[in-house]
């Protein structure tokens, strides 16, 4: 008899069997291609974060020095420069995006830019994917507090050496880039990425001027010079019913009050916030914390004047439903939206009990994966999106906010066609105006778990069915036990 | 070189079986039984995708049961929304199918309008009902207002009736879905012999139903509640598209947890046991309604002494 013939069905199932588990435990067993570079997570994008389209770096001796080393000798291979991206809209934002790198690619001859479009909804999970399995190019952008989850990750590449022998750009372009963006990508005393775009956060307040003016409310004054009992006025104001029917349909007030963004804009007028500057402890349960907690809560169940923040303010806002809406530097989106239906501007947020208006640094970071062949072309290309050609050329395409640097923020050509930025610059950003705030996130690169804890926990608040202090003490704990945890 | 000897005709006929089953063991092998060995092995490690897997024993299932927040309350949620959906699901989806079994005109019609909610795109489907559910904006808050001067909830962003309005949306899925169908089979397959022996006895339609239909269709019932209850635990895009698990947790549902934990935070380890766990508890509610259907499963032609 044939050993086919002695081959029973159970001798062929087990072999089976046998063989998936083995080829199993063969895959699992295999490590995947570990970059050494430090790791970046990448956060989803808020609104008003989109990577601003980087003006190209004028070009130096040290830059020239820098792309000649990497800029292949004639008749050689031109450099792929791989980079990770969201697609563009089409239109305006689409045509700078081509522009950007056309004007890159001149400048630095022998490099190539080629786009890896990942869907905005998706491009988190594949970037964290990609980088953790040594599948990533060379360039991609995450927020910025996100970034200490690919470093803790050990997935990206400081940017101390590039620094150390680009003079150029050390002593001349880098100090014109706030300094709190830089100190938000700084851990471990070291730069892990450059930033792109910048705004002082998501606590400008737009407002419907012509709403306030027909409600008889005082217009928020554009030098800064208000304070939150101010707000609290004209929001009672402007919130009523409109058309008899016994509800509420025109709102005061709406801030998406989210915890990676605009919940500490809010906290820092009382002199709280969420996390401390070395990302190690919460501050959700101090004092200061909990009274901006107070404050909020009271807009919504005591004065009334608040929409939900869930409520699509896009919505809302050009519709004429609301009278104030705090967000980022997204004048050019709000601006589409509105059209000529009414009269709006943007004012710089009240000063708090502290004395102080909030201020938050809101910025992407990009960085450079460990495993890039093209570090020295990557860091050309960080240059170009951070630099001041970028910054301002970016937002008047309607592509996201200004380079958060100086001379971008001090531009003529920025407000002669973004005018309603120019408060915004004068109070929040330029001098004598203290630096921009840095964005406070966990050192151990949990910044999405934190964030989204605290979301869930402060619901509970705005939902009205938990008191603010209790609510602060309970996320207090919960996100410190998470700041507690070992790196992501 | 002994000669092979030629295959038998049983022989042959076996190697052809294995062929054409072929394709299906690949992929239950190789999507399905690879894929739970694999969740399994790193179930019993600690792996954030960048650095390899560092084996932790059983430290994620002590994590899960002990130390995670949002388990037991996951657990629970997922629950009580099995609890409503299942029940009213197959309830209406008996009803829906019994009216479709009256021979009534355009049955047809009737049939496929029903069956529609069940063809529409889940993620399509539920961002309409987002907007249904709107709180200031929505048709349902509009009318309840309009009908009744009723202030309707906040729906989707409040905690006591976020689920509920989940549970909705299934349903509306659910009624006139492949259950229906199933039932509908079932209905047609119920001998009209024993409609007219209990007419002829004098039972009314209520007592035809309940001791004719119901015990005929038992089976079915039975088949479609636990294929209900295994697709109600293991609820995930509704909660994913229409609150992300909001608001404050309410519609934190368990396979929501186990996707965050794996492909928010990318904690796999963590994630592997915890879907482990949802698949015991599957088993669990599994043998459960296998032990109990024998006191209300009926069987035409089975015996019981």
């Amino acid at each position: 008899m044939s050993d086919l013939q002695k081959l029973t069905r159970r001798q062929m199932w087990q072999l089976l069997g046998a063989g998936a588990v083995g080829a199993t435990l063969a895959a699992c067993g295999a490590t995947s291609p570990t970059p050494t570079a430090a790791p970046t997570s990448v956060p989803t994008r808020a609104a008003g974060i989109t990577p601003a389209a980087a003006t190209p770096a004028v070009s130096t001796p040290a830059s020239t020095a820098v792309v000649a080393a990497n800029t292949p000798a004639t008749g050689t291979r031109t450099i792929e420069l791989k980079r990770h991206t969201s697609p563009s809209p089409a239109g305006p934002a689409e045509e700078f995006q081509k522009r950007q790198i056309a004007k890159f690619e001149q400048e630095h001859p022998g490099v190539k830019v080629v786009d890896d479009i990942i869907p905005a909804a998706e491009i988190y999970q594949k970037l964290v994917v990609l980088a953790s399995t040594g599948q990533i190019g060379d360039v991609f952008s995450v927020l910025a507090p996100q970034v200490s989850e690919f470093q803790v990750k050990k997935l990206i590449r400081d940017m101390d050496g590039f620094l150390r022998t680009d003079t150029q750009w050390r002593e001349k372009e880098h100090p014109q880039v706030w300094p709190g963006l830089l100190q938000t990508l700084t851990r471990d005393g070291k730069l892990w990425g450059m930033p792109y775009p910048g705004h002082p956060g998501a606590v400008q307040h737009f407002f419907n001027k012509t709403m306030l003016e027909q409600a008889g409310a005082k217009l928020p004054p554009t030098d800064g010079k208000w304070t939150l009992d101010d707000l609290v006025t004209i929001l009672k104001t402007v919130t009523k019913d409109t058309n008899g029917d016994g509800r509420t349909d025109q709102y005061g007030y709406w801030n998406g009050l989210q915890a990676y963004e605009q919940l500490p804009g809010v906290l820092r007028a009382f002199g709280g916030d969420i996390y401390d500057a070395d990302g190690r402890k919460c501050l959700l349960g101090t004092p200061e914390s909990k009274a901006g907690l107070v404050w909020l809560a009271d807009l919504f169940h005591t004065h009334k004047v608040a929409i939900d923040p869930k409520t699509d303010v896009y919505d809302v806002f050009p519709n004429q439903k609301l009278g104030i809406a705090v967000l980022t530097s997204v004048v050019q989106r709000v601006g589409n939206a509105v059209g000529t239906k009414f009269e709006w501007a943007v004012a710089p947020p009240p000063l708090g009990p502290s004395g102080k208006y909030a201020s938050q640094v809101s910025s992407g970071g990009t960085m450079i994966p460990l495993v890039s062949k093209n570090p020295e072309a990557a860091w050309e290309y960080l240059k170009h999106q951070t630099s001041k050609w970028y910054g301002v050329e970016a937002p008047l395409a309607g592509v996201g906010s200004p380079g958060g640097r100086f001379d971008v923020w001090n531009d003529p050509k920025l407000f002669e066609a973004l005018p309603k930025l120019k408060p915004i610059a004068d109070v929040m950003v330029n001098p004598p105006a203290p630096p921009v705030g840095a964005w406070h996130h966990p050192a151990n690169g949990r910044f999405l778990e934190a964030t989204t804890t605290i979301d869930n926990i402060m619901q509970d608040v705005w939902l009205g069915s938990k008191k603010p202090e209790q609510a602060a003490d309970e996320a207090a704990r919960t996100i410190q036990a998470i700041m507690d945890k070992p790196p992501a | 070189m002994p000669k092979l000897r030629p295959l038998s005709q049983a022989r042959r006929e076996e190697l052809w079986a294995y062929l054409f089953l072929a394709p299906w063991l690949i992929g239950l092998f190789g999507l399905i039984a690879g894929p739970m060995i694999a969740s399994a092995v790193l179930s019993l490690t600690r792996y954030n995708l960048a650095q390899p897997p560092v084996f932790v024993g059983l430290e994620n299932y002590v994590r899960a049961l002990t130390a995670d927040d949002l388990f037991w309350p996951s657990l629970g949620r997922t629950f009580l929304y099995t609890a409503i959906v299942v029940p009213l699901g197959v309830a209406g989806a008996l009803l829906v199918a019994m009216a479709l079994n009256q021979g009534l005109r355009f049955t047809t019609l009737y049939r496929t309008l029903y069956f529609l909610p069940h063809l529409t795109p889940a993620v399509a489907s539920i961002f309409i009902w987002a907007w249904l559910f709107n709180p200031r904006f929505g048709l349902i808050n509009e009318a309840l207002w309009r009908a009744a001067r009723i202030q309707g909830p906040t729906w989707l962003s409040s905690k006591e009736w976020a689920l509920p309005a989940l549970a909705i949306i299934a349903l509306w899925g659910i009624v006139g879905g492949n259950m229906m169908l199933i039932f509908l089979a079932g209905l047609q397959a119920v001998p009209q012999d024993l409609y007219e022996a209990a007419a002829i006895d004098g039972a009314g339609a209520l007592t035809r139903f309940r001791h004719v239909t119901l015990p005929m269709l038992s089976p079915t019932i039975f088949f479609n509640a636990i294929l209900a209850i295994i697709g109600a635990l293991q609820s995930f895009t509704v909660a994913y598209v229409a609150t992300g698990g909001g608001p404050a947790y309410a519609t934190w549902f368990f396979a929501l947890h186990i996707y965050t934990n794996a492909f928010q935070y990318f904690q796999l380890g963590y994630a592997s046991a915890l879907a482990w766990i949802l698949f015991f508890v599957l088993i669990v509610f599994t043998f459960i309604q296998f032990r109990a259907s024998a006191r209300w499963v009926y069987y035409a032609g089975e015996e019981r002494g």
